[in-house]
């Protein structure tokens, strides 16, 4: 399996440089901010520092979100692969459908991690830097972020196997991500008058209305991606079995 | 493996789709031969390549490739046997390079020296992305891959349509030196006539679905002919004998499928002799009988 999971990899390798690019210079923006609060100019208005210390938990995952979201969306490479004629060309070897379907699952699992393993270093160094210990809800947070990729990419995997069309996958690749934001507005609307007191941070507002949910997103973040990994494996399997060539 | 006589074997071969049924088809490719699979657009070739590759389920009857049951020994046929499409089956951005990396992991048998050696006759370049290759390019380097991991047998869907006549000489000329090795065998579908007549042992003409022709090309050729006669004499012959003939405004142009019994009986008329491309014309007009 090593030679298609280099293949996997060739095929999306730019891709991965390009997230992995944004990740980098996010995450320098991110310590840039720091240094600056630290010894820079910054650090010269403590209503600043006070301000971005309170407002920065935050943003410290936006790099990470998008190196593994950035990771998982190319979906779109895979599919390109496909459809250039090797899932029918792979057919008439003697590779069988679940070593090809599992060379896709295990190259997207590789690099997944490896994201995560670099989210880790980043969010290490970063925290250090606040002086902040290392507890497990940074490690249970990044580890959501990864879960949530895991399920997007194998998710969209899935679907590469199973539609032929590209606008198929399009279609409901972006009715599904409209869910989101969707729920999200469906769940903060109803609370947003208390918005109207003018003392209000949004930020702040925003993860006490999380609040009573937070400790479900972890293990309902991790149940999905076990189900998504092995669900779509097996639908995978199938939909190549069926693709008609 | 199993000692055999016949490359491949299909024996009531049966596929049924909406509008189109491949009709309980039987040829065999005998070891050590290149059959020619001719017949015209829609016909049926593809449908069989696919049964024959598994890539479609069949309907009924049964497929021996290399001597094993294809239902109970996929895998085994399949690590020996190379398909070859009209288009290439890897992704743009990898390269000669990286494709033989790729294939050592997919065939047990990959032989990089042999590759290596078809990409410096094709003088294809081993650096550059296969996006930028030119078509004939493409099916060198895709022949190249299908050569080189000790295949016994090679099946070819259309892979010379759209190539240039230097380019498909010189890929006609591989399948020869292939050849030399009489253990292996070649199924070549193809509508251009003109090249199977240059390599091809035996053919087998397909039309809607059915097998109307299968045997030795020599043979074939041989016991067709054209008889070239004035619309009197046309009238003479008998129906039995004609596969079908082209009116025209002198005479008549009549396909006849036993020469040697026609040339008795007929020893007044011009016999002509004919062509793959002929043969296949007249029988795909063989319901007509009689066409302009």
């Amino acid at each position: 399996m090593k030679g298609l999971i280099y293949k996997n990899y060739l095929v999306t390798r730019k891709y991965y440089f390009m997230a992995f690019m944004f990740f980098f210079i996010m995450a320098l923006f991110m310590i840039l901010i720091r240094l600056s609060m630290i010894c820079g100019n910054i650090s010269h208005d403590p209503e600043a520092v006070d301000d971005l210390t309170r407002t920065m938990w935050v943003f410290r995952y936006m790099p990470c979100a998008v190196v593994i979201l950035g990771f998982a969306g190319y979906s779109e490479a895979f599919f390109a692969d496909l459809n250039s004629g090797w899932a029918r060309f792979s057919r008439t070897t003697s590779l069988s459908t679940h070593q090809i379907v599992g060379s896709y699952f295990l190259s997207e699992g590789i690099v997944l991690s490896f994201a995560y393993i670099i989210c880790l270093l980043y969010l290490v160094i970063f925290c250090l830097s606040f002086g902040d210990k290392i507890s497990l809800h940074y490690i249970t947070n990044i580890t959501s972020l990864f879960c949530f990729g895991v399920i997007i990419q194998y998710f969209n995997l899935t679907l590469a196997m199973f539609a032929q069309k590209r606008q198929t996958v399009q279609l409901i690749s972006v009715s599904i991500a409209l869910i989101f934001p969707w729920l999200l507005c469906a769940y903060i609307y109803p609370r947003m008058k208390e918005l109207e007191n003018p003392d209000t941070v949004l930020l702040e507002w925003m993860a006490q209305q999380f609040e009573p949910i937070k400790s479900y997103i972890f293990p309902v973040m991790l149940l999905f991606a076990v189900i998504f990994t092995v669900g779509g494996y097996f639908i995978s399997v199938k939909g190549l079995e069926r693709r008609t060539f | 493996m199993a000692d055999y006589k016949n490359s491949i074997e299909i024996k009531g071969l049966t596929k049924k789709y909406d509008g189109f049924t491949l009709d309980n088809i039987s040829f065999n490719v005998p070891k050590g031969t290149i059959m020619g699979f001719i017949g015209q657009n829609g016909a049926g070739k593809t449908t069989t390549i696919k049964l024959l590759l598994n890539l479609i389920k069949k309907d009924s009857g049964t497929i021996n490739m290399l001597g094993l049951d294809l239902d109970k020994n996929e895998s085994e046929i399949k690590s020996q046997i190379s398909a070859v499409f009209d288009e290439i089956p890897f992704h743009e951005v990898l390269n000669a390079n990286q494709i033989s990396v790729i294939l050592s992991d997919v065939f047990e048998n990959w032989d990089k020296q042999t590759y290596f050696n078809y990409l410096d006759r094709f003088a294809l370049p081993r650096k550059k992305p296969i996006g930028s290759f030119s078509k004939g390019m493409k099916m060198k380097l895709q022949i190249a891959s299908a050569l080189s991991h000790n295949a016994k047998l090679l099946i070819m869907d259309e892979a010379t349509t759209g190539l240039d006549p230097v380019v498909r000489n010189e890929i006609l000329d591989i399948f020869m030196e292939y050849l030399q090795d009489e253990n292996n065998s070649i199924l070549l579908s193809s509508h251009i006539t003109s090249d199977l007549e240059k390599i091809a042992d035996m053919v087998t003409f397909i039309d809607k679905g059915k097998i109307l022709l299968t045997g030795g090309k020599d043979e074939t050729v041989e016991n067709h002919a054209v008889i070239k006669c004035k619309k009197d004499d046309y009238k003479n012959i008998e129906s039995a004998d004609i596969v079908s003939a082209r009116l025209t405004d002198f005479g008549a142009e009549v396909m006849i499928h036993d020469r040697k019994k026609c040339e008795k009986k007929y020893s007044g008329l011009t016999i002509d002799n004919t062509t793959l491309e002929e043969i296949m014309l007249y029988y795909v007009r063989r319901e007509k009988k009689e066409w302009k």
